[in-house]
């Protein structure tokens, strides 16, 4: 009872409840292997090779032909919490920071590929893996539709605007 | 945008200087941990998908210091730390345990073989190269990961025989020479100190420092100026 009139003991009860379950969340993600251990809090820091996802921009001409397109990346990588969760849908707002860097990509349809490292334990390697990709298509010159499928999952189509 | 990379560097910087200044004089202790806290979250917030495990840890187990006036003498704020400090040892230990990587002594075979000059340092103890893992890569892993539990466990208890201290405390340096980051062992020997309320002696202080100083350039990068005789 003496714990609980303490209204500072209290809070601190609650922030250790709080980590205590971030931490819960953190394992079951990373168990998942759908986050990145390095990062976010969960002290799983050195446990595996650091982790960095390969992105690769391809503009897709009028004859179905794939062109490698070299593009700013920095708000695109942002606005996806710098890939951090590793199955996560790409965002609205991070597509919108890639064509503002990238004025040259406006009206391309695109096909975004992730690729990122995993290691293995026997032999001792790390081999690039695929990891998903988002299709862009422009209906107009404000508007586009997207579709993530990340690690499997099939997203649902969306709309975007710039 | 300015703003945000000013917080990530110069401005953080200044806040981490004007705490450590402060903290040296009781009477701005309490404004000391204000200051931190405020440069922590402000450089925190806009990029913290991207922060370091030790600004998280700085961030759960400091900030809360500033419901306290003399925090380090607050013996409800002093076991909130030691609580915490033991359950972030089980939780890392559980972690290399959900990862696989450190029984079979894989990751110390990887470091040992692709990492960087201080990773390397027990490439010595094998003389395969490449993609086995030798007896002992498995045995520092097994060591190391044993460590962490025992220490979690200890620390949760309450146990502060100097032996235990003493043996943290290397432990704790002897990773940061390995992983070349001294600045997440800093605080955790800090954190040490104020769970068990030893306060930080000045000596250790100066060592801490120093050791901070030595991270900003990297002990791979001191290692290799005098190896190959200039900055790689």
């Amino acid at each position: 009872m003496d714990f609980l009139s303490n209204w500072k003991a209290v809070v601190l009860l609650v922030i250790f409840c709080t980590h205590s379950l971030w931490l819960a969340g953190h394992m079951y993600i990373h168990s998942q292997d759908a986050l990145n251990p390095w990062k976010l809090g969960g002290y799983a820091m050195y446990v595996e090779p650091k982790r960095s996802m390969d992105v690769r921009l391809y503009s897709v001409n009028s004859q179905g032909l794939f062109v490698e397109e070299y593009a700013n990346l920095a708000g695109f990588t942002r606005g996806n919490f710098n890939f951090n969760f590793y199955c996560k849908s790409v965002s609205e707002s991070s597509l919108r920071a890639l064509f503002a860097e990238n004025k040259d990509l406006y009206n391309k349809d695109l096909q975004i590929y992730f690729y990122s490292p995993r290691f293995y334990t026997d032999p001792l390697r790390t081999e690039t893996e695929y990891r998903g990709v988002v299709r862009i298509v422009w209906q107009d010159e404000n508007s586009f539709t997207y579709q993530s499928n990340m690690c499997g999952e099939r997203g649902s189509v969306r709309t975007g605007g710039i | 945008m300015y703003s945000s990379l000013f917080m990530e560097t110069e401005g953080a910087i200044v806040m981490v200087i004007a705490t450590v200044v402060y903290a040296f004089f009781a009477k701005y202790r309490q404004l000391a941990v204000y200051v931190f806290a405020a440069g922590l979250l402000l450089s925190f917030v806009p990029g913290w998908y991207s922060a370091a495990n030790h600004t998280w840890l700085a961030a759960w187990m400091l900030v809360p210091a500033v419901l306290f006036a003399s925090w380090w003498k607050e013996t409800v704020y002093t076991n909130y730390i030691r609580y915490t400090l033991g359950l972030v040892m089980i939780i890392a230990a559980v972690q290399k345990l959900i990862a696989q990587t450190y029984l079979d002594g894989s990751y110390i075979a990887w470091l040992s073989n692709y990492g960087s000059t201080t990773e390397r340092a027990f490439s010595f103890v094998c003389s395969n190269t490449g993609s086995e893992v030798c007896i002992w890569y498995l045995f520092i892993g097994a060591a190391a990961l044993l460590w962490q539990v025992v220490a979690g466990i200890l620390i949760l208890v309450g146990v502060k025989h100097f032996i235990f201290i003493a043996c943290e405390v290397s432990f704790l340096l002897t990773v940061g020479l390995y992983a070349d980051e001294m600045n997440f062992q800093v605080l955790n020997i800090a954190l040490l100190c104020m769970a068990f309320q030893f306060g930080m002696s000045r000596w250790i202080a100066v060592v801490c420092i120093i050791l901070l100083h030595i991270d900003l350039i990297g002990i791979s990068e001191i290692i290799d100026f005098f190896y190959y005789g200039f900055f790689i």
